[in-house]
Formats: structure tokens, C-alpha cells, sequence
């Protein structure tokens, strides 16, 4: 009964019912606009941080992590990497045989890192390929290198040039190689410009006696916001004689950065909300406001003010469906659009953030999740608002409130 | 005066003689030392056995050394490793590996890598401090090791020597003076690592400790062991032997 | 006499006036708070490498930045230093010896950077005697002294008046060593710079390095940031052998958080303008509704559309010029107090405290951007006003004053 009065309500004064579920509409929206673009810069960063070097997951031998030694490797075999791939949401598993090298040329030398990659696979984590800037990128099989640009030009080397790579490989043997540099690679990190040299698997697998094994694998998922629910079915299938690490137990540092803005965008979303809520706040009042005349006349003709309490409650829960709704309809594929077409940030930007390898862009991301708990949110501030006419409600004065 | 002065002198000798028999910690420790390297030159071959949890693993290797400061070590054995070499002169350390036909001299950055896979650093072989007159030394009780009766002394580095032990602990065989073990201890007393005598044989006409095992405490199951097969002394050696070029050729 | 009309509208409904002037203040204020929040972030960021890490200039030798060869050294530092040190537009300045090798402890050893500094200097300069977490700070009573990193020290279990050796090599290229007794653990926010880094005394540095009048940087801080460019060029006249760099130059990444930080700031300003926007809209929208009858009335007894408009206009003037004001001094207010009591971000991200980084933001903001941002959201105020009024001239007059 209530509920059809209300209905009829908001038809009968259509305007007053489309400025209401405007501001929540808008609410809604940007809310969702607001909490998508936070992500997707956050997800965009993730990938970016996971992408430079350590993918968003690796797996080792137990033990490896705290003494990063070749004694600390494992065997590659059919099984394992079977076991890893056919874990759901595990899109690929590249492994890498890391070590530690003398790189030398006749006169200088220096320490660097070295890395076994299986060329193709680890171009799918880290999109190697597109860090090199002379030279051709490494296939499966050659016996060649590839290495930082500050590294080379250290040592006074380039493409064509050879290295010396010398250390120790399995069980002490003694590792030494010589390798014609094939590539010369370009990060956005100095770190890796100054101390890296790829060489493909089998290669590295040689120099450092480690036939079949490797230190890690790397892996990448189809649905990268669900990879602590893969991680933990990983441990339990692959057992104790492996360590599972996620790229947050690989790079502490930068998820404590990470974090930190996280923590700012709490804080701005809290802006937001005294905005949006301020919003709905004004023009609910002035709605009752408006409607002083409407409410005295219904209390003077008998009409409980519990009753009209509820029915208030009740057109208020309508209108804010209705924002809601109208809000999904626009957010949707508005969040959807900008997905997959992230805000540009001008061009000067574009160029110093390519030189970190970097998309100069403000991404949103969908998650229906956001979609949930802002129309939540925003549902919980209209319903707080109703406060407000309640209020007036209660100490409405029939008489005097007809003649407003 | 003359020979007021010889009888003196004569006097003297006859003292230190006498005192022989309760000589000082540090003249022990001169004694040793001579004992282990108070020969002009040594060439010889030993085995190296890397112990780790899950393997062990032997070497054979061919030495030459002149004095402290030059030394020069060849793998013969496996066959793969057949030919690398690491020439020691004074405080740089060289190598030469056969499969890249390069000699590269390690930087100072490197010098903390493990030598050869083994519980050395590279490190340890080029570190000059002299057991001597960078450390005071102090006798502690007289014990038995391995069944030989030794001297047990207490080493600690004096001011601004370059060390980073706390203390060493050495025990000194009484009859030929051989160092038998080594403690190494931090600055908190905590006993980092050993080296332990385990076979005493005549080599080269010298009594020697023929078998030493160095051993880590703190990476269970660890070690490294240390055999002189053949051992010849004195024997001369061409100077050129100690040069990056001579480390090509070796075989 | 239109606008004594409007002036006095505004004070006859006192509600529906003390709403928009609450929503122009709190959007005001919510949008300066905001900013003063991302600035006094991204100044934080800035600022904290600049102090700890860069300075605003560095003068090495040209030389050096190729290999940090120890032999490019800056010839005469040490008088130089002393000069730059007299000069009034000079904050502090430090000049130091620099040198790559080992760090042996009892339990192993590893690479490592060493800092040789001038104690007093690096106080001034980079505060280095606060990020000391344990022990004195370079402490010459017993031995010379060392400054190691906290994790560092752990990773070696180091104890405070430890015994460490560095070996590295000196001036003429021999490799020396030295024994070093540890002061003190510093612990800064990136705990892997920590264990690749140490300090000691600059005299202790050079004379085993047989240095004397030498150094390889001297790093300068400024009393005034803005006369980088000037000191640069006066010092790259004095000395065209060596290279004079700013913080620019030396950390483009740096410029790189502040413009990220800049983008973001303004799409999320964007976002609460159309939020205060669409608040003010809903609300003067309501209440031109509200008054339909008395604009009909106004209308009837001969009052002109364009008066009607200017009529709202000028309320909305009004409105702005109490609200704005009451925002800006809120917004004031509140970046002064947490600028000086800072927010914790740990509060919002539970995630953050466990790392031990600096969780406190300290909002700031300059007088531009409180101009900026009051233009921005009055010009916001005016222009959600011309929706509603431009509604109000579509009122028929007879019809608006039958309404209910």
C-alpha cells in the first residue's frame, strides 16, 4: 500500500524524482570512476614493477630465497612443470637458471648477474624483446649474450664484441664460457642496465654444469587479481622440497610503496564521499524542504508520521535503486571504454616515462567488486541522509507547515 | 774487554737455551710458522674434497708456492676442470681457465667469492697477516688432540690489524711444532669456524699435517678436506712460473 | 536594487542559503585539503631523496660517472669545499671519497660501497646521524669508526664494536685493507641500499686510499631550492673540468613521481569538481523548484526573464562569496594543522606499518594553489548555477503559481 503511494509520488513530481536520482546517479558514478582509476593505476604499477624483473610469481627450490646458490636448484623435469601448468589460472611457467659471473673482456672485468632465459617464454613475462636496442634478440640455442647498456659500455663492448663469463657453477665446478654479445639491452633500471647478462637456457645450463635444472620458475596467471587463491594450490601440490613466493614476498620494498599510496587513495576517496554525500545531503533538503506543504497536509488529514517516515524511507530506497541504476548503466561501459583506452598524460610525460619502459597512461580497471561496495556505499549515505526529513518530520507542525 | 764480551755473549746463549724449555706463546708460534712455510719453496700435488649435504666431490691439484707471496695451483682432475689455474702474486689473485683461454685478474668486488667451490674464499689465500706481530700471544693449559700432546694458545689480533676474529685458538703439536687445530672465534666468543689436522705424515723429508679438514659451524654438514699427496722442498723454481704468461702454458 | 533583492533572498531562507554555501565551503575545503595532501606527499617524496640522497647539486669528476674509477677524483676538493662551503647561498655541503670492495665480517663477507664522509658535514647535508638506530654515530674513541646497515648487520650478525675489515684498492691501484670497529647500525627506507652501503670517516677513508687534497664528490644543499640554476653556472665557470649536476640532472626519476603525482592529482581534482559541481547543480536546482511560486509571482507582477536569471546569478555570487572564503579558511586551517601533526597513512593501510617506513604525511600547500583551486571551484559554483537559473526562465508564470 505504502510502497504503490511512493510509487505513484515519484511519477507525479518526475522532475524533483530525476534531480534526487541524479545526485545519486552521479554519486555512483564517480565514486566507481574514482575507485576504478585507483586500481587500475595500482594494477598498472603491479604490472609494471612485476614485469622489470621478477613476474608476478616465482617458484624455487626450498631454501633458494635465503641462500640464492646453485646448490639450491632443481630439477626441470616433465612432471613438475606439468603439475604447475595444469594448477587453474597458471597461464605459463618460464624457468631461469640465475647466477653470479665475472664478465671480462681482455683488460677489464666485472661483476655481474647472469640469467638463463628460455627467450620466448621469458619475452612473455618481461617483454625482453622490447628492451633491446641494437642487436637481435636472443633465440633457443644460440651461444650468445645479451647485456645492460651501462655494462657494456663499462667494459668497452658491443654487438659482435666477446665476454668472458667466469664463476662457479653446480657442485664448485668451475664455470667459464666465452660468448659473442648478441644484444644490448636498455631497462629503466639502473641496477640491471649496470649488472645483467642474459644467455639462453641451454647455454647457461652448460656453463654452470647444470644439466636439466634451473633456480626458478617464473610464472604468469590468466587472472592475475585471483593469484593467492594459485599460489596456495601450488604449495600443497608441489610439496616441501619447493618454496612459492609471490611478487610481494620478491619485492618487499616496492609493495611497502605500493602501500603507501594506497593509504592516499583511501584518503582521497574519503574526500569524495564527503562531496557526494554533501551533495545528496543538499538536495534532499531541499526536497523536503519543498515538500513542507505536501507533509503538513498528509499529517493534517490523519496520516500517522511514522507512516509518512516510512513512506519517505520508501521513495528514498526507490530513487537511490533508480541512481544506482542509471549509474551501472553509464559506469559500465564508460569504466569498460577507459580499460581499454587509458587517459593519456600528454606527451612530455609519454617520453620521460618510455625511458622507464613505462606507458605514460591512467588506466581504469573493471572489477565488479567496485561496482558492489561504491553502489553500497553510496546506498548507505542516501539512507543516512533520510535522516534529515525524519527529523522534520517529527517536529512537523501541520498547521504551519501547510502555510510555507 | 774482548773477552769479557764473548764470555757474555756466551752467557747469553747459555741463558736462552735454558729458557728454551719454557719458552714464550709467541716464540711457539714463530716456531710453528717456521715449520709450515720457513722453506724457501714447495711444489707438490694434493686432493681437495668439497663435503656438502648432498654430495661430496674431489679434486686433484698441482701446487708450486715460492715464500708467502707467490703461489700457483692447477686442477688435473676432473677432466673438465682439467687446466684451470689460479696464480697468487703478493695480494692479486690471477686465473686462467683452458676453455676460454683468457687470464682475468679478480677485482677486490670478487675476492669474497668461495675459491674453486670450496669453503675458502679467494680471500683467504692472498690475507698477509702475521700470525706473529699482528696478534698477542698467551699459553692456555697444555691439552691432547687426536692423541698428540700440544700446546693450546690464545691469539687476539692487536689494534688496527685488518682481522675480523675476535680470537684464534691454536693447538701446537710439543714434538714438531704442527699447528694440529685452529678456532676461529668472532668478537662475541662464538666459534665460527675450525681447522683441523686429521693425518700427520713425513712428506718431502718434513713432518707435516698431510690432512686438514676446514669446517664452518654455522652450515651443518659443510666442509672441506684438504690431502697432500706429494710433497718436495726447497727444490728450485724458475721465477717465471709466478707470471700471468707461465699460467697459459701449465698443463 | 536587483541585487539588494537577491542579497536579501539569500538571508530570507536561510536554509536553503546555508546549504550551497556549505556545499561551495566544504568542496572548497575538501578539494584544498586534498591537494595540500598529494602535494605535501609528492614534496615528502622529493624532498627526502633530495635530503638523503642527492642534494640539489653534485660535482664529480667528468670521468668519474663513466666507470667510478677512483682515480677521477675532483682535483683540489678539499679546498674547493672549503670555498663553496663560505658562500652565503650554500646550506651545507659535503665532500666525499668514494670506493668500491669488500666487506669482511667473521661470518663471510660481500661487495660493498663505501662512503668516506666528514662527520660534521654529512649532519648538516644529509642528516645521516639520524637514520642511526643503534650505537654513536662515526665515533672515533674507539678505533676508526663504521656505519653499517642495519640489515646488513643482521645478515652477518654484527654486534656494535665489531670488528670489519674493508679491502679494496688504493689510489696507485694495490689492494689494501683496513679494520674498521662498527658505531652504529643507520637504517634508512630501503633496507637493500642499507647492505650494499657503508660510512666511515672521510680522513680514515683517504689516508688508506694515500689521498690527501682529493675527493670524488662534493654534494651541495642550498638555503633557497630556486638558486640551483644560478650556483651551477657559477661553479661550471669556476671549474669547466668537473661536472656540476642538479638533482634534475642526477634523479630524472624524481621528476618523474612529481608529475605522476601532478596527473593524478589533477583527474582526481577533476572528479571532485564534477562531484561539487553536480552537488551545487542538484541543490540550486531544488531550490528553483522549491520557489517556483514565488519566482511565478515575480514573473506575474512584471519582473523580465533576464532579470529572473540575473537574479539567481547573483544569489549564487552571493552564495559563493560567503562559502568560498569559509572554505579556503578550512581548508587552511586544516593543511596548517596536519602540517604540523602530519596524517598516518598507517591508519588507512594496515599493510604499511609492518615495513617500518615513514607513514606520516605532512599536508602543504603553496599560495598559488590555493588561488588555483579557490578559482576553481568558484568558477565550478557559477557555472552549476546557470543550469537551474536558465531552468527557472523556462517557468510559465500562471502555471507556476497554481503549482500546489
Amino acid at each position: 500500500m505504502l510502497f504503490k503511494i511512493a510509487w505513484r509520488n515519484l511519477w507525479r513530481n518526475r522532475r524533483r524524482t530525476l534531480i534526487t536520482s541524479a545526485s545519486v546517479f552521479l554519486a555512483v558514478l564517480l565514486a566507481i570512476s574514482m575507485r576504478s582509476i585507483q586500481e587500475g593505476v595500482f594494477s598498472n604499477m603491479v604490472d609494471n614493477m612485476t614485469g622489470f624483473y621478477t613476474g608476478y610469481a616465482q617458484i624455487h627450490a626450498k631454501g633458494y630465497w635465503d641462500e640464492p646458490s646453485l646448490d639450491n636448484t632443481f630439477e626441470t623435469t616433465p612432471e613438475n612443470l606439468n603439475s604447475i601448468l595444469q594448477t587453474p589460472n597458471v597461464k605459463a611457467a618460464v624457468p631461469r637458471l640465475e647466477s653470479f659471473a665475472l664478465v671480462a673482456t681482455d683488460s677489464l672485468s666485472q661483476g655481474a648477474q647472469v640469467l638463463g632465459i628460455d627467450p620466448e617464454g621469458e619475452n612473455s613475462v618481461t617483454r625482453l624483446s622490447e628492451k633491446v636496442t641494437s642487436g637481435t634478440y636472443l633465440r633457443d640455442g644460440d651461444q650468445a649474450v645479451m647485456i645492460g647498456k651501462d655494462l657494456a659500455k663499462k667494459l668497452g663492448v658491443g654487438v659482435n664484441d666477446t665476454l668472458v663469463l667466469l664463476g662457479q657453477g653446480y657442485q664448485g665446478y668451475s664455470a667459464a664460457g666465452k660468448y659473442p654479445i648478441q644484444a644490448i639491452l636498455t631497462f629503466g633500471i639502473e641496477q640491471m642496465n649496470k649488472g645483467i647478462v642474459y644467455l639462453p637456457m641451454a647455454a647457461a645450463q652448460e656453463l654452470y654444469v647444470c644439466d636439466g635444472r634451473a633456480t626458478s620458475y617464473v610464472l604468469s596467471f590468466d587472472n592475475k587479481d585471483k593469484y593467492t587463491g594459485t599460489l596456495e594450490t601450488l604449495k600443497t601440490t608441489l610439496g616441501d622440497s619447493f618454496e612459492v613466493m609471490s611478487y610481494e614476498e620478491l619485492m618487499p620494498e616496492v609493495v611497502q610503496f605500493m602501500e603507501a599510496d594506497r593509504g592516499a587513495s583511501v584518503l582521497t576517496l574519503g574526500i569524495l564521499y564527503l562531496i557526494i554525500g554533501f551533495g545528496i545531503f543538499g538536495t534532499v533538503v531541499m526536497m523536503t524542504l519543498e515538500r513542507q506543504h505536501e507533509f503538513g497536509v498528509l499529517v493534517a488529514i490523519g496520516m500517522k508520521k511514522g507512516r509518512l517516515s516510512l513512506l519517505i524511507a520508501i521513495e528514498s530506497f526507490l530513487v537511490a535503486m533508480l541512481g544506482v541504476v542509471i549509474g551501472y548503466a553509464i559506469a559500465f561501459p564508460l569504466v569498460l571504454y577507459f580499460q581499454a583506452n587509458p587517459i593519456p598524460l600528454g606527451e612530455e610525460m609519454a617520453v620521460a616515462y618510455a625511458t622507464y619502459g613505462l606507458e605514460a597512461t591512467i588506466p581504469m580497471k573493471f572489477m565488479p567488486s567496485i561496482f558492489l561496495t561504491q553502489s553500497l556505499i553510496v546506498f548507505v549515505l542516501v539512507m543516512t541522509v533520510v535522516v534529515y526529513p525524519w527529523w522534520r518530520i517529527s517536529h512537523l507542525q501541520p498547521v504551519a507547515a501547510m502555510r510555507s | 774487554m774482548k773477552p769479557f764480551t764473548k764470555i757474555f755473549l756466551l752467557l747469553a746463549l747459555m741463558l736462552s737455551a735454558a729458557t728454551g724449555y719454557t719458552q714464550t706463546a709467541q716464540d711457539i708460534i714463530r716456531k710453528s710458522e717456521e715449520m709450515r712455510r720457513g722453506v724457501k719453496s714447495s711444489q707438490g700435488t694434493m686432493t681437495m674434497t668439497l663435503v656438502r649435504p648432498n654430495y661430496t666431490r674431489s679434486m686433484t691439484l698441482k701446487s708450486w708456492s715460492q715464500g708467502d707471496d707467490y703461489s700457483l695451483i692447477v686442477v688435473t682432475d676432473p677432466a673438465r676442470d682439467k687446466g684451470s689455474a689460479t696464480l697468487k702474486r703478493l695480494n692479486e689473485i690471477w686465473s686462467w681457465n683452458p676453455r676460454i683461454e683468457r687470464v682475468v685478474k679478480l677485482p677486490a668486488s670478487m675476492m669474497n667469492q668461495s675459491w674453486m667451490g670450496s669453503d675458502f674464499t679467494n680471500d683467504d689465500l692472498v690475507r698477509d697477516v702475521s700470525l706473529i706481530t699482528d696478534y698477542t700471544q698467551k699459553l692456555l693449559k697444555d691439552s691432547t688432540i687426536t692423541g698428540r700432546a700440544c700446546w693450546k694458545l690464545e691469539l687476539k689480533p692487536k689494534p688496527g690489524v685488518p682481522v675480523v676474529w675476535g680470537k684464534l685458538v691454536f693447538f701446537i703439536d710439543k714434538k714438531d711444532y704442527l699447528q694440529i687445530r685452529a678456532e676461529y672465534y668472532d668478537e662475541d666468543n662464538f666459534m665460527v669456524s675450525t681447522l683441523q689436522g686429521l693425518e700427520v705424515k713425513t712428506l718431502g723429508g718434513r713432518p707435516m699435517v698431510s690432512k686438514l679438514e676446514m669446517k664452518p659451524t654455522e652450515k651443518k654438514g659443510n666442509s672441506t678436506i684438504m690431502e697432500f699427496v706429494t710433497m718436495q722442498f726447497d727444490a728450485a723454481i724458475p721465477a717465471d712460473y709466478f707470471t700471468t704468461q707461465y699460467l697459459q702454458k701449465i698443463r | 536594487m536587483l541585487i539588494q533583492i537577491a542579497w536579501r533572498n539569500v538571508w530570507r531562507s536561510r536554509l536553503r542559503s546555508g546549504i550551497v554555501i556549505a556545499a561551495i565551503a566544504i568542496g572548497l575545503f575538501a578539494g584544498l585539503f586534498f591537494m595540500g595532501f598529494s602535494w605535501g606527499l609528492s614534496i615528502q617524496r622529493v624532498d627526502s631523496a633530495i635530503a638523503g640522497e642527492f642534494s640539489h647539486i653534485q660535482v664529480h669528476n667528468p670521468g668519474w660517472k663513466e666507470d667510478h674509477s677512483t682515480r677521477d677524483t675532483v682535483t683540489g676538493g678539499m679546498a674547493l669545499i672549503r670555498e663553496i662551503q663560505q658562500r652565503p647561498s650554500v646550506k651545507a655541503a659535503s665532500a666525499r671519497v668514494m670506493n668500491e670492495g669488500m666487506f669482511t665480517t667473521a661470518r663471510g663477507a660481500t661487495g660493498i660501497q663505501i662512503h668516506g664522509v666528514e662527520p660534521e658535514e654529512e649532519i648538516a647535508l644529509t642528516h645521516l646521524n639520524e637514520t642511526l638506530v643503534e650505537g654513536q654515530y662515526l665515533d672515533s674513541a674507539r678505533g676508526t669508526p663504521i656505519l653499517v646497515g642495519k640489515s646488513l648487520a643482521e645478515k652477518y650478525k654484527l654486534r656494535l664494536r665489531n670488528t670489519v675489515v674493508l679491502t679494496f684498492q688504493d689510489a696507485s691501484g694495490h689492494v689494501t685493507s683496513g679494520a674498521f670497529k662498527v658505531s652504529g647500525f643507520y637504517q634508512t627506507v630501503n633496507a637493500k641500499n642499507d647492505q650494499s652501503k657503508v660510512f666511515v670517516k672521510r680522513s680514515d677513508l683517504q689516508a688508506l686510499m694515500g689521498m690527501d687534497a682529493e675527493v670524488h664528490e662534493i654534494a651541495i644543499l642550498l638555503q633557497n631550492p630556486d638558486s640551483v640554476p644560478e650556483v651551477q653556472a657559477s661553479l661550471v665557470a669556476e671549474r669547466p673540468d668537473l661536472k656540476v649536476e642538479t638533482w634534475k640532472e642526477l634523479a630524472p626519476d624524481l621528476r618523474l613521481i612529481v608529475d605522476a603525482v601532478g596527473s593524478k592529482m589533477m583527474v582526481f581534482m577533476v572528479i571532485i569538481l564534477l562531484a561539487l559541481g553536480f552537488g551545487i547543480v542538484n541543490t540550486m536546482m531544488m531550490s528553483v523548484l522549491e520557489r517556483t511560486r514565488e519566482l511565478g509571482m515575480l514573473m506575474a507582477v512584471g519582473m523580465n526573464k533576464l532579470r529572473v536569471f540575473l537574479m539567481i546569478m547573483y544569489e549564487t555570487v552571493f552564495l559563493t562569496m560567503v562559502g568560498a572564503p569559509l572554505g579556503m579558511f578550512m581548508g587552511w586551517v586544516a593543511i596548517q594543522y596536519f602540517g604540523k601533526k602530519g596524517i598516518d597513512l598507517a591508519a588507512f593501510s594496515e599493510g604499511l606499518s609492518q615495513y617500518g617506513f615513514d607513514t606520516m604525511i605532512y599536508t602543504a600547500l603553496t599560495p598559488e594553489f590555493y588561488i588555483q583551486v579557490a578559482v576553481m571551484v568558484v568558477a565550478t559554483a557559477l557555472i552549476s548555477a546557470i543550469f537551474p537559473a536558465w531552468r527557472a526562465l523556462r517557468l510559465k508564470p500562471v502555471e507556476a503559481i497554481h503549482s500546489l
